[in-house]
């Protein structure tokens, strides 16, 4: 099975390509462009349908969504069943 | 009674004139100048976004949705004609607008029957917090909504197509290369122009001067729409060489999107009181404020034959003109 950020990465370079090589795991994905705001709502979508999980309207913030490795930590803690 | 989507009649179709300019190019020390006039295609005011009504309403269509939701600025002009477009096809529409509610766009919206949601301090993520929660209540309400996107393929396929139209408006042979010159907000018009540059125009040059964000992040953007419409590698030979055609220029941004500016207001008065055209403050007149200033100061060659893309907003500046141009 693929790691968490391995199927980050997959989804965001075959719905969001901006580059061949991967974006920096902390960069910011809404201000350099990479999504824009519909694009929140397909990653959105994606991470329930992928994951299994229920995100609410309150997860949906930069502190959560906005770098890849903010996603992949905000899909670990949802899937343990975190806050 | 309400048309049906898929017989809407769009008035002034495509091609858009293609309209000399010797007198601004005069003034600005060019040596050729045309304008690309799309504001006179199209309904609901026009514009180069009309380019993708046909396409899209037959997608629309084929959706089943009665219900349209989309998000603009304050002077949106994909939400005023999709507003239209749901007015005139017997759909119920929603925008979701980051501006105040007498911004021009949301009256827009609302004069053609749009419920109009007004957030001025929204964010890219709390406007999705209000869409998504708008569209699980249409869906509880038992309602078929359907988020239309700034940007799809088949907008960027319509764009493209609109320099083979250009391509095949016989301008008069000359050595000199071709530089079209338009504004870009999503990106996409940009994007879909670089395609079409690929197709029909190899020799010419885009340059996009964006209304509102910083350079390197419109030109990420249009490259992700490039990428995604073609399935081309971002960092191929056949996308770098699309890339390669493309200037960015962030210079006539002032203090944002939908900020007047001095620079943009002497622009569009120019371009009025030499050609009798009508631009407006937040994309066209910032894209000629670019252009003036770039002839002034040398960073665009003189000599090159340039077309301006006007790609609309007219109906805005009526709104503009409330107030006092900036350059008075």
């Amino acid at each position: 099975m693929e790691s968490i950020e391995a199927r980050v990465r997959t989804f965001v370079r075959e719905n969001f390509p901006v580059s061949s090589s991967d974006v920096p795991s902390d960069q910011s994905l809404l201000e350099s462009g990479i999504i824009d705001s519909i694009g929140v709502l397909t990653l959105v979508t994606w991470i329930e349908q992928e994951f299994d999980i229920v995100v609410a309207d309150e997860d949906v913030v930069p502190e959560n969504l906005d770098s890849i490795e903010r996603i992949v930590r905000f899909i670990e803690r949802k899937a343990a069943g975190g806050q | 009674m309400a048309a049906d989507l898929v017989a809407m009649d769009f008035g002034c179709l495509p091609p858009s004139p293609l309209q000399p300019a010797a007198r601004l190019a005069a003034s600005l020390g060019i040596a050729e100048l045309w304008i690309k006039r799309d504001d006179l295609i199209g309904f609901a005011g026009g514009g180069t976004k009309c380019r993708k009504l046909a396409g899209l309403a037959d997608r629309l269509r084929t959706t089943g949705a009665d219900t349209f939701l989309l998000s603009g600025g304050g002077m949106s002009n994909q939400v005023r004609i999709i507003a239209a477009l749901a007015a005139v096809g017997g759909r119920a529409c929603e925008v979701f607008i980051d501006a105040a509610a007498d911004a021009p766009a949301a009256r827009f919206g609302r004069f053609f029957g749009a419920q109009v949601h007004a957030l001025p301090d929204a964010t890219h993520w709390t406007l999705n917090s209000a869409i998504r929660a708008r569209l699980r209540e249409l869906a509880a309400a038992g309602k078929r909504a359907v988020v239309i996107p700034a940007a799809s393929h088949e907008d960027l396929a319509a764009y493209a197509q609109a320099i083979g139209e250009l391509a095949a408006q016989g301008l008069p042979a000359s050595p000199r290369r071709t530089l079209v010159v338009t504004a870009a907000g999503s990106g996409a018009t940009s994007a879909g122009f670089l395609l079409g540059l690929d197709r029909h125009l190899p020799q010419g040059r885009l340059l996009a001067v964006s209304a509102d964000r910083r350079g390197s992040e419109l030109r990420t953007i249009i490259t992700r729409l490039l990428a995604s419409a073609t399935g081309l590698a971002p960092e191929g030979e056949d996308m770098q060489r699309m890339l390669a055609r493309l200037d960015v220029d962030d210079r006539a941004i002032g203090g944002g999107y939908g900020t007047r500016t001095a620079e943009a207001d002497a622009a569009i008065a120019l371009a009025a009181r030499t050609e009798g055209l009508l631009t407006e403050p937040v994309y066209t007149g910032k894209a000629l404020a670019a252009l003036c200033a770039m002839s002034r100061d040398g960073s665009i060659d003189r000599d090159e034959r340039i077309v301006f893309w006007h790609t609309g907003g007219v109906p805005y500046l009526a709104c503009a003109l409330a107030q006092p141009l900036l350059s008075d």
